[in-house]
């Protein structure tokens, strides 16, 4: 199984270029993959049900379809459809909650377990576990801020924009995220001395 | 506190967004605290793992996908783009005309889509700022550093090396990157884009792979050594190409201008030409006896190994490798073949563990260590 794919801004612009200037359906299958599972894995931390993060996130693939002839005219396509799975969570969330605030402790954040069998030097499983159980014992905030640096690969500023919070958080709360990670490797090592 | 400043410019590391001066006070502050180096390095791995993709889900969700855009009165016709030559070229004057219309009377939408945006983007400018054309990393003697290029590819950036790319033209046509010093390349795979690096005797060419390349200025040789995949390079004195397979060391020598008299067979005259080929080598890459990793690449785990080497080459590595400056008094000595790795040992340590297989003793002065029988 190929390992998610980050996709570059150029290749990004040129799928763009693609789906409005040729209707290519591939291109627009491409863009799918590409976001479909960061994006509905954001919704699912605003809205808690997989089928409503899928729902809101096909939504927003719609409407890229709808208008697909202006699609050019999106000068940031990732950063577009972030938002847009944004506000459309939310929208969706004022209908059924009748709550228009949320604030990012409220959030239910996802994080994909690292793969036991990843090849590195230093990941064993027992580890894994570890990091698990460590960023699972995370604030949302922290939690939600750590996933979108790393597994969306998002920038400091466009995490910023996305959950409205300052660069300086944003930088606080990863490298906490980061310590308490690591800390896992101390637990491990160090095995109780005692008898 | 030191040790947290360590994870804040870490975050900024692993995210792309530390500066230069914040990546070297990061290895200064880890080599302070050696005790750190373990879970930096836990974490910088750790950072590498992606998530899988579940292309059987995409492909069943990309489906149910197409049904609900059918019913809003959108079929995509997947068949008619992914079955056969695609006739994507030019489009013809009439399909030019016709979306020429199209676009008039988009025109109120896309406004309309443009102020939604704009509502929904908040400062849009952040995004459109061009960046700086040239983009360079270097590092001094004693550092090292890993860069990700705007492609994903991965750069391990040894001591005393440099690497410069066009920040907003690479990847456009093809990645191109220059390069003195040594590197260790991991290429995103781009079929329409090949990843070119330029060095002063070679250019290299690759789709994606991974591989070491070694072109210190000073030095005897120019070093490619490929792990994976597959390259082309490109001698640039004469327009020769070779292809590399896995584990392959291409060796060619950099001093290659220099006047060699030969015999010509035919005039029987003695002539003095330039003889600008360089001189080619084509052998595997060595292994290291005890682990069987490959010597070429150690430095990229912060290992410094090296396999039947003459001392002398092993002092520039070390050189390189603790930022300082060795000096061999004895001409034999220099000459002299020793296999060994280290990790985490400090100079002296790694110069009394070499003392154990060969008689030399050492002196230190500041930053210079001068090896003598």
């Amino acid at each position: 199984m190929d390992k998610r794919q980050l996709v570059s801004a150029h290749e990004l612009h040129e799928l763009q270029q693609r789906i409005a200037d040729y209707e290519d359906v591939s291109a627009y299958k491409k863009l799918f993959f590409y976001f479909f599972l960061p994006l509905k894995s954001f919704s699912f931390s605003i809205l808690k049900s997989k089928e409503a993060a899928e729902e809101a996130v096909s939504d927003i693939f719609i409407e890229i379809w709808s208008k697909r002839k202006q699609l050019l005219e999106i000068e940031d396509l990732k950063m577009y459809l972030y938002i847009s799975v944004r506000n459309a969570s939310l929208r969706r969330l004022q209908q059924s909650q009748k709550t228009t605030m949320l604030s990012l402790e409220d959030l239910e954040v996802e994080f994909a377990s690292p793969d036991p069998n990843a090849e590195t030097f230093l990941m064993t499983s027992e580890l894994a576990h570890k990091i698990d159980q460590a960023i699972e014992s995370l604030p949302q905030q922290c939690k939600i801020i750590f996933k979108l640096a790393k597994q969306d690969n998002l920038k400091y500023k466009e995490i910023a924009q996305l959950l409205n919070i300052s660069v300086k958080t944003i930088d606080n709360q990863l490298s906490t995220a980061l310590k308490k990670i690591a800390a896992v490797l101390n637990t491990t090592v160090k095995r109780p001395s005692s008898n | 506190m030191n040790r947290d400043r360590i994870w804040t410019l870490m975050s900024r590391k692993l995210s792309g967004e530390a500066t230069q001066a914040e990546l070297f006070e990061l290895d200064d502050l880890v080599r302070r605290y050696p005790d750190m180096d373990i879970q930096v390095q836990f974490i910088r791995e750790f950072w590498s793992i992606q998530a899988e993709s579940d292309d059987e889900y995409l492909e069943a969700t990309f489906h149910l996908h197409s049904d609900r855009l059918k019913e809003k009165g959108f079929d995509l016709d997947i068949n008619k783009y992914e079955i056969g030559s695609l006739n994507l070229d030019m489009p013809d004057e009439s399909q030019k005309r016709k979306r020429r219309l199209l676009w008039a009377g988009a025109a109120v939408m896309i406004t309309a889509a443009i102020v939604v945006f704009g509502f929904f983007s908040g400062n849009k400018k952040t995004y459109s700022q061009e960046k700086v054309a040239q983009s360079e990393v270097s590092t001094k003697n004693g550092s090292r550093t890993k860069i990700q290029l705007p492609d994903g590819t991965s750069v391990w950036l040894n001591s005393s090396s440099k690497l410069v790319y066009d920040n907003t033209h690479f990847g456009t046509g093809i990645r191109e990157v220059s390069l003195t010093g040594e590197a260790y390349f991991d290429v995103v795979k781009n079929p329409n884009k090949p990843f070119v690096i330029h060095t002063a005797k070679m250019d290299i060419k690759v789709l994606g792979t991974a591989f070491n390349v070694k072109c210190y200025p000073g030095e005897k040789t120019t070093e490619t050594s490929l792990v994976r995949g597959s390259v082309e390079v490109t001698l640039k004195d004469r327009q020769e190409k070779i292809v590399m397979k896995p584990n392959e060391k291409l060796i060619i020598n950099n001093d290659d201008i220099k006047p060699v008299r030969q015999l010509n067979a035919k005039t029987k005259q003695v002539a003095v030409i330039e003889k600008v080929n360089p001189i080619i080598e084509l052998s595997h890459l060595t292994l290291y006896p005890k682990d069987s990793s490959i010597v070429e690449t150690g430095w990229v785990e912060n290992r410094l190994i090296f396999s039947d080497e003459k001392l002398d080459e092993i002092a520039k590595k070390m050189e390189r490798w603790y930022g300082v400056t060795i000096k061999i008094s004895n001409d034999r000595l220099r000459k002299e073949l020793l296999t060994g790795s280290f990790e985490k040992e400090t100079i002296y340590q790694a110069l009394n563990a070499l003392q154990l297989t060969t008689a030399f003793t050492y002196k230190v002065d500041k930053d210079v260590i001068t090896i003598s029988k």
